[in-house]
């Protein structure tokens, strides 16, 4: 499955009421290749959701474009172009739960496939389908998803998303808001996806451990620019970008630094997860 | 949806931004007055005058108004059409069937497009130069005499506090669900008349729950921090009338009265 996105010159702005809002994207120019894992950090007001919104079509460039696949997206694109390029980026935005709105949770995961053409038996299908991914067990369908749990609202949003059989997924911070347990579900489900089915995953958040944990490559946004595009160990290890961007350190590695002071020398690597600084601190005789 | 410019305020400084809210909706409320009995070319030509001073005088752009006439245009335009269409006259120009076009007719049709184009100016120059809360403050003020019959006018108050605060929300809330549907596929504004309204539907049933959710959120926070309904309370704003306000309403009588003269002697 070859989706790869490219951002050329993309300059964006909204329309807020009567009132353009400044400039929230400013000349940005990414690659994001086929079967990534990519995590988009910064400080609020960064552009990092307007980023994922281009991807979509939801925002288009005021100047610049980005290419979908095969599709261009700017000014001129139309609306059947649009629609095409939607199925292709499965978009879950911020607390997708309050999207949900059909008497039974297999009504609205069938609502996506149904708009793209589906037949009602193939989105029912599909809604199946995508319902096992996230984790969900089928006596769900007949449910009303008001009834049921913050997490399995989620789930369920997710899956309406994925029913669109989406080559890119990407979501605006997929765990906020959830305990621990249904977050890490989440990024499982996300490593799976990635894993098995090749879908780019492309995922707004704030909590390093996360980034740490689960991408591959991190895009780091500010003042609606990306000042960083590369692999994670990269960021982790530069010092002067991590202290100018204010961004935290995972868990393990704030736990490698203290420690390091304390000994007064370095491990022979960088730490991102537990497991790793695990492993070099059984290596090097520390514990 | 973010065309709509209720309840948005742009913030000035401007001669309008400084006015006392209870000056500038008394004033308002006799100029609609005075709009509504026009019935002249004169009187017309002489509120068109006084509206496009005072939306010069707010100092927002006036494309901002135009943009937020624009989606009533057609609602106005049909008025005014019907108006013209089926009133008779001295003189009738067609007449075909139930249709009559007259020079009467041409000219109601006119003054009503003026009322209803003046009136929706006029309350927008008051909305987008009042902050919402004055505006309610303005107005409990103008209720204040109806307390003696009993009429519960601090909490109507609250309760239009409440309503102006929340419309912004609203309407990001509805933007953000409209996204999310049209991520699904979901199309808005294609199709018959059925459709489009049948595509609303994923729109409104999140947006009613949420805010059913979100009022006794707030009834819960309003109880919570000690709010009782049947309590006197007293403002944290204090509303000051100035020299400017009182000659704002004086300018704004005297135009009643000359356009009141204009009307007996013509």
């Amino acid at each position: 499955m070859a989706m790869e996105i490219q951002f050329t010159n993309v300059t964006a702005d909204y329309k807020i009421g009567p009132l353009r809002t400044a400039q929230v994207l400013y000349e940005i120019n990414l690659h994001i290749p086929s079967s990534s894992f990519t995590a988009i950090v910064g400080p609020t007001g960064a552009g990092k959701s307007s980023l994922l919104k281009t991807m979509n079509g939801l925002l288009l460039p005021k100047e610049g474009s980005v290419q979908v696949d095969r599709f261009l997206l700017d000014q001129h694109t139309e609306k059947n172009v649009l629609k095409l390029v939607r199925k292709k980026v499965g978009l879950v935005l911020q607390f997708p739960e309050s999207q949900l709105f059909a008497e039974t949770v297999e009504k609205d995961i069938c609502f996506g496939p149904l708009n793209f053409g589906a037949t009602p038996q193939e989105a029912k299908k599909l809604a199946i389908e995508a319902l096992h991914h996230v984790g969900l067990q089928e006596d769900i369908l007949t449910k009303s998803p008001f009834s049921l749990s913050g997490g399995q609202k989620r789930r369920v949003a997710i899956a309406g998303i994925l029913a669109l059989k989406p080559e890119v997924l990407v979501l605006d911070e997929p765990g906020v808001g959830l305990d621990p347990e249904g977050k890490e579900e989440i990024f499982q489900l996300l490593t799976k996806l990635n894993r098995e089915l090749g879908i780019s995953i492309l995922f707004v958040s704030h909590d390093m451990n996360e980034v740490a944990r689960f991408a591959e490559d991190v895009i780091v946004m500010n003042k609606g620019k990306v000042t960083f595009y590369g692999k994670k160990r990269e960021l982790f290890t530069n010092e002067e970008l991590l202290t100018n961007m204010r961004l935290e350190l995972p868990d393990a590695l704030r736990f490698q630094r203290q420690f390091e002071n304390k000994i007064g020398k370095k491990l022979g690597k960088i730490c991102l997860t537990e497991e790793e600084l695990a492993d070099v601190l059984m290596e090097e005789g520390y514990v | 949806m973010n065309k709509l410019l209720l309840g948005r305020y742009v913030p000035g400084t401007s001669f309008l931004h400084r006015l006392d809210p209870r000056a500038k909706l008394v004033s308002a409320i006799l100029f609609i007055v005075l709009i509504f009995t026009a019935e002249n070319w004169l009187s017309f030509f002489i509120l068109w005058g006084i509206t496009f001073g005072v939306m010069h005088l707010s100092g927002v752009p006036s494309s901002i108004y135009f943009r937020g006439i624009k989606p009533l245009l057609w609602l106005i335009i049909f008025t005014a059409t019907l108006q013209m269409l089926f009133t008779t006259g001295h003189r009738n120009f067609i007449e075909w069937g139930l249709i009559t076009i007259s020079d009467y007719g041409i000219q109601t049709g006119i003054f009503i497009f003026f009322r209803f184009t003046l009136i929706t100016l006029l309350s927008t120059v008051v909305t987008l130069t009042t902050r919402p809360i004055d505006f309610t403050d303005g107005f409990t003020f103008l209720l204040k005499p109806l307390q003696y019959v009993k009429v519960p006018v601090n909490e109507l108050s609250m309760m239009l506090t409440i309503a102006f605060r929340f419309i912004p929300n609203l309407l990001d809330e509805t933007q953000k669900i409209m996204d999310a549907q049209r991520i699904r596929g979901n199309e808005f504004g294609v199709g018959s008349i059925f459709q489009q309204m049948k595509a609303l539907v994923p729109v409104f049933l999140p947006i009613f729950v949420n805010t059913l959710n979100r009022a006794e959120e707030l009834a819960n926070t309003m109880d919570v921090r000690g709010y009782r309904a049947d309590q006197k309370r007293s403002s944290f704003r204090k509303l000051h009338w100035q020299k400017i306000d009182t000659l704002c309403l004086t300018v704004t009588i005297a135009i009643m009265a000359l356009l009141q003269l204009l009307n007996s002697t013509m």
